[in-house]
């Protein structure tokens, strides 16, 4: 009986920097996404790894405070009009 | 554009463009001197900016070349780090015996010891080019086309970049919290 899917785990993994940027084709996804429906281990493979990418940017964005009034102060140097 | 259009421009942008300047500095003294110079450069040479393109990637590029021009010259990086596979994180989290949960957010939760400054640590472990790439992309939340413009590389080369910034970047992390025994070590791969 052949598979429900035409992509394979190797396939999909070789396009999963661009399935999780959102940068494949309609029916890439589609096929992408009929595969993980049917593989659960592509499926938490999948599912691990974009999270791993939230992750990162969570914590990259929270750690540095914005001095405050910076914006005042970069600004306060420019020549006028 | 006057100088409140161009204040207007840049304020939504300032968060972003200081972390990313903080990335490439490395402190927030200097950080903040870049942002500094970086503005001034941008308002000055604003006639190269055209209306209706984007203002974003525009400044972040005077900011880069502003970065660049601080440095003395464009850094070519020489340092050459040892690939990581994909998946590296999720292969050596299982080699270690750790759950991963079928949640929402698996990498928070395994990882969430790992706090900001440890994931910054691992950024900072980056060759240039990788670094920039995945500081626009994390921290900036810059598009791939966003990232071409500003660092003036084709399309191609940002996806490539990217991508392996991020496959050095789990490695990096995976060894910062090995390093700091947050995991325990598996075998390498």
């Amino acid at each position: 009986m052949s598979k429900p899917y035409n992509f394979d785990c190797k396939t999909c993994f070789t396009l999963l920097d661009d399935f999780v940027d959102r940068n494949l084709t309609e029916n890439e996804v589609q096929e992408v996404n009929l595969h993980l429906e049917h593989c659960p281990p592509c499926a938490k493979f999948f599912s691990f790894e974009e999270s791993v990418l939230k992750f990162i940017g969570k914590r990259l964005c929270e750690e540095k405070d914005v001095p405050k009034d910076l914006f005042k102060k970069i600004c306060q140097g420019l020549p006028e009009d | 554009m006057t100088r409140k259009e161009f204040e207007s421009n840049l304020e939504p942008l300032v968060s972003r463009a200081y972390g990313y300047a903080l990335r490439l500095t490395g402190n927030t003294e200097d950080a903040q001197d870049l942002m500094q110079d970086a503005t001034l450069a941008a308002f000055k040479g604003r006639e190269t900016f055209h209306e209706g393109t984007n203002f974003k990637a525009w400044f972040f590029k005077v900011l880069t070349h502003e970065h660049y021009r601080r440095v003395g010259r464009k850094h070519v990086e020489t340092v050459v780090l040892d690939d990581a596979p994909e998946g590296y994180l999720y292969q050596q989290a299982k080699q270690s015996g750790i759950e991963i949960p079928d949640s929402a957010n698996p990498a928070e939760e395994v990882f969430d010891h790992l706090d900001a400054e440890r994931v910054d640590e691992a950024l900072q472990v980056l060759p240039t080019e990788y670094k920039e790439a995945a500081s626009l992309y994390f921290i900036s939340e810059m598009s791939y086309e966003e990232i071409a413009e500003t660092l003036e590389i084709p399309l191609g080369t940002v996806r490539s970049r990217l991508h392996r910034a991020r496959r050095l970047l789990q490695k990096a992390l995976w060894d910062v919290a090995v390093s700091r025994g947050l995991v325990t070590g598996a075998a390498n791969v």
